[in-house]
């Protein structure tokens, strides 16, 4: 051990209160006549509190840093909670927009009856002749009369008794009827009846208005394809069918 | 937690973990009753744990004589109303005139300072296990054979050796730093 490195084991010891009240006093008079021992002590008194300070520093630094972490976790997780109302909101955003494509086309298929059911016209009835007294013409009465009041509920099966008693043009009445009252199937049996004495362009429509409604919208386009492009009821198709 | 103990031991992990318990509520409380925003909060805070670590440290506080919430939060109030008065110096310019002038009659200390700052820029630089020596020898008060068992040196005569060279090396950068500033 070298003369400087006992002196620092002295400067340490009395730094650090290790000296008796001799060590001191002989300590203390060294400082007086020594001059590079008293340098030394007073570059170790310094370095002790540099050192402390640097300790401070660098744990002011590791808070800091940590602060900075804590930060950004709280970021992320603010980012993670962003993205999961982003996900909740696509996810709102995305059954509405099936709603919007699945909606109106269930509306369509809702609107599709109603449109045809809509463009459903009665055809014009007969102006019948009151007073006539037979059990026939009395039925006949009620049965247009009904029908002219669109209760084809209660006219059908009045207009079906007529068409059974011959009367070929009752049988279309009550096929438009039961088309009215929604009896597609029974009202084909009518409308496919032989003789019926009706214009075929007229026969075509409410044909084909059945098979539309019934949802066989292929057989109903082939039934209205038969109709003259002259005809009225060909804008009427076309309007469905533009619709659909 | 015995905190006190805690920082004794585990240092920086358990410096973390009570700066983590404390955070929230501290800055709150700062913040209500002291109108200081989140970002000074932090730093009134910060300085506050180191300033209790460093009482710990140096056995100037023990596990008898605190509630260390309580200290903390002692701590904070003294920053925080420092920093108050401090705000509101900056804010008048009379005050801000004295102190310039002040300045100027302490220039005399900017000499020490410098040297100290000189010195603190050495310590930087010497790196381990020089700097961790002399942390542990002359601010945790480690006696030389404790250091020996931390560091893993054969010897406490070892341990010696290695913090004369270090005291040695270190007045050496101390020197060239200077010489290069000059």
């Amino acid at each position: 051990m070298n003369n400087e490195s006992i002196d620092l084991v002295f400067i340490d010891d009395y730094l650090k209160n290790e000296l008796n009240n001799e060590e001191i006093n002989n300590f203390e008079e060294r400082l007086k006549y020594d001059s590079d021992f008293k340098e030394l002590y007073l570059f170790i008194k310094s370095l002790k509190e540099s050192v402390r300070k640097n300790v401070l520093k660098d744990k002011i630094s590791l808070l800091k840093e940590y602060e900075l972490s804590l930060q950004k976790q709280k970021l992320n997780r603010n980012k993670s909670n962003n993205l999961r109302v982003l996900f909740a909101v696509s996810s709102i955003a995305a059954v509405f927009l099936l709603l919007l494509f699945f909606v109106p086309d269930m509306m369509y298929f809702k609107n599709n009856n109603q449109i045809s059911l809509e463009h459903f016209e009665p055809y014009p009835a007969h102006i019948l002749k009151r007073g006539n007294q037979d059990n026939i013409s009395k039925l006949k009465e009620k049965a247009y009369t009904l029908y002219a009041i669109a209760d084809y509920k209660k006219a059908s099966p009045l207009l079906a008794e007529l068409c059974d008693s011959g009367d070929k043009e009752s049988c279309f009445y009550a096929g438009v009827a039961l088309l009215g009252d929604g009896e597609f199937e029974k009202a084909l049996t009518f409308f496919e009846m032989k003789g019926l004495n009706i214009n075929n362009n007229i026969l075509y429509w409410y044909k084909g208005l059945c098979f539309w409604n019934k949802g066989k919208k292929v057989k109903a386009k082939a039934i209205w394809k038969e109709i003259d492009n002259k005809s009225i009821y060909k804008n009427k198709i076309e309007k469905i069918l533009n619709h659909g | 937690m015995d905190w006190i103990k805690e920082i004794k031991r585990n240092d920086n992990k358990a410096l973390k973990l009570f700066y983590k318990t404390y955070r929230k509520d501290v800055l709150l409380w700062l913040g209500k009753n002291y109108n200081i925003d989140m970002e000074t909060g932090a730093d009134i805070f910060q300085q506050s744990i180191v300033l209790f670590y460093d009482k710990v440290i140096q056995n100037k506080l023990t596990d008898e004589n605190a509630n260390v919430k309580t200290y903390i939060y002692g701590i904070c109030k003294n920053k925080a109303l420092t920093q108050l008065r401090k705000d509101k110096k900056e804010n008048s310019f009379k005050k801000e005139y004295s102190r310039m002038i002040s300045t100027k009659e302490n220039n005399e200390n900017d000499f020490l300072e410098k040297k100290n700052e000189t010195l603190s820029e050495a310590l930087d630089k010497i790196g381990n296990p020089c700097k961790k020596i002399l942390e542990l020898f002359y601010y945790k008060m480690y006696n030389i054979e404790e250091i020996s068992t931390v560091l893993g040196y054969k010897n406490a005569n070892t341990t010696k050796t290695q913090k004369y060279k270090c005291i040695k090396r270190l007045q050496l950068m101390v020197l060239a730093i200077y010489r290069k500033k000059i």
